[in-house]
């Protein structure tokens, strides 16, 4: 039964790491930049309902809803206010990257200033027993996790997929530059990739200050998993970022079953550089010059 | 009025690079004409500055009387002005339905996006035969046609291609240019088009423009320039 409960518990982080990958991937489609300061955006959203929730007593599902819309906004305006300013004065994606840099620690640092270093707790939910489905225990929150998980992809997977406005989105990341010539108004298209895939980061900071302990530096962590999913999975393309999120979780969870727990990030590491190495385009991206 | 793109000392470039010196050319409405010049002379610049999609230095673009230089593509698609770049460019991982629909994004009444798509449909079958499939699985000679269904789409006076024949097989070419030729007089379009394939060209095209390191050295109709001196040395490619 063993077998079944990592296996449980690798579907749980993947549908967190989904989270993360998906808004990353959809940033990256539409915008063709590593914006790295995504992971730390969860991680205010950790804070954001903390404060809401625990500090000010908001009622929790007005907080999450709040706290969702709030770091939409955050992720808007990191763009508009920096990211969008470096392009109009013709920065490379490399100066874009280290502004995301810049940004995530300037984040982090303003985290730490703010609420301190110790680790807070929201303390919505008590500790319950969890119940078991095929040997596998896993509790209420964690079910919830995975549902509100796999309803936001395939909620996202239809935006993109069958309206207009999601195929516009797709084509911009199909080729930016024809799109322009097809007179697609390419800001709005990225400030709608910042908005939708920073409330995703919101959401994946809610299940997380629900399910763990909220910290500072959580953000890194989460962006290097949500960042090894989608490479592992296709960078551009969003089943493939949820599908690598989910392969990344479980592959974590069976090995440290057999390594000690402390080698989970290099798992993770391991499995990032084996694609960079072996398939770089990941298990569903396309190889570059094969599509045109 | 007769004509409908007026170019006046038209200078564009790219960054410190000055690419067209003073390109003065006027377009009249419902002609084909030949862009043509040694490789390097700027001819595709030339298309793309209508787009503003070069850095501009100087100069004025009218488009039926009225000024465009430095419209943004959304503007000019508006006005009727549509581009097909080089290399058939497509959404490659959007279906070719939807690779077609994108050139009309903007049109809100779906009852007149439908009935551009069925004309689309009727003037390329082959497009609406494989309307599901992923534009990348097309052939070069498809991802051409589909390239230009959507430029159509926007219901275009001006299209502006560039080298609508490239990497296709010589009997791909020609039924190019007959497509080319059915635009102009189904659609009643007037066609600005960068092609090197310019010999059967000169057999559907009206007027013709020689363009040399950025200057347009000739614009008339295609029976003269045919028999230039200017025309002879750019066949052999002597002309520097």
């Amino acid at each position: 039964m063993i077998f079944n409960q990592l296996l449980v518990n690798g579907i749980i982080a993947g549908s967190i790491y989904s989270l993360i990958a998906s808004g990353f991937s959809l940033i990256y489609s539409a915008n063709r930049f590593v914006h790295f300061a995504h992971g730390t955006v969860a991680a205010a959203g950790a804070y954001m309902l903390y404060t809401l929730f625990t500090l000010w007593g908001v009622p929790f599902y007005i907080a999450a809803i709040s706290t969702i819309i709030g770091t939409a906004l955050l992720g808007i305006f990191i763009f508009g206010g920096i990211y969008r300013t470096l392009q109009k004065r013709k920065s490379s994606v490399i100066i874009l990257m280290i502004a995301s840099l810049g940004i995530l620690i300037l984040l982090e640092n303003t985290l730490l200033l703010t609420f301190g270093g110790d680790v807070k707790t929201i303390g919505f939910l008590e500790v319950v027993k969890g119940t078991e489905i095929f040997g596998a225990i896993i509790t209420p929150l964690q079910q919830v996790i995975v549902g509100v998980s796999v309803i936001s992809f395939a909620a996202l997977w239809i935006f993109v997929k069958y309206t207009k406005q999601g195929k516009i989105m797709r084509a911009v990341a199909d080729n930016l530059e024809l799109a322009k010539i097809n007179g697609i108004n390419t800001k709005k298209v990225q400030y709608i990739g910042f908005g939708i895939g920073s409330a995703l980061a919101g959401l994946a900071g809610v299940l997380i200050a629900l399910e763990q302990n909220v910290n500072p530096t959580m953000g890194t962590g989460l962006m290097l998993k949500g960042f090894t999913g989608a490479i592992i999975g296709g960078i551009t393309s969003l089943p493939g970022a949820v599908l690598g999120s989910y392969l990344l979780g479980i592959i974590e969870n069976f090995g440290i079953w057999y390594l000690p727990s402390g080698y989970k990030d290099a798992i993770a590491f391991v499995l990032l550089l084996l694609f960079l190495l072996v398939r770089p385009q990941g298990i569903l991206g396309i190889k570059k010059g094969v599509r045109q | 009025m007769k004509n409908i793109l007026d170019i006046k000392n038209l200078n564009t470039g790219y960054g410190e690079l000055q690419v067209l010196k003073n390109v003065t050319l006027l377009l009249e409405k419902g002609n084909i004409t030949i862009l043509m010049g040694p490789n390097g002379a700027g001819k595709s610049t030339l298309l793309k500055s209508i787009f503003s999609l070069t850095d501009y230095i100087g100069g004025h673009i009218t488009f039926e009387g009225e000024d465009i230089t430095n419209n943004k593509a959304h503007t000019l698609l508006k006005k009727g002005v549509a581009f097909v770049s080089q290399g058939k460019v497509n959404f490659g991982t959007l279906s070719v339905r939807d690779n077609i629909l994108l050139g009309a994004h903007r049109v809100t009444d779906k009852k007149e996006v439908q009935k551009r798509l069925e004309k689309m449909f009727l003037h390329f079958p082959v497009l609406k035969e494989k309307q599901k499939q992923y534009a990348f699985s097309l052939s070069g000679g498809e991802q051409q046609l589909l390239s230009i269904a959507r430029a159509l789409m926007s219901n275009p006076k001006l299209l502006l291609m560039d080298e609508p024949s490239l990497g296709l097989a010589p009997k791909l070419v020609k039924e190019m240019f007959e497509h080319i030729k059915n635009i102009r007089d189904n659609f009643n379009t007037t066609i600005l088009i960068v092609e090197h394939n310019i010999k059967s060209l000169f057999d559907i095209a009206d007027t013709a423009c020689i363009l040399v390191q950025g200057e347009v050295v000739v614009h008339d109709v295609c029976e003269k320039v045919k028999n230039s001196d200017i025309m002879k040395k750019v066949f052999v490619g002597s002309l520097e």
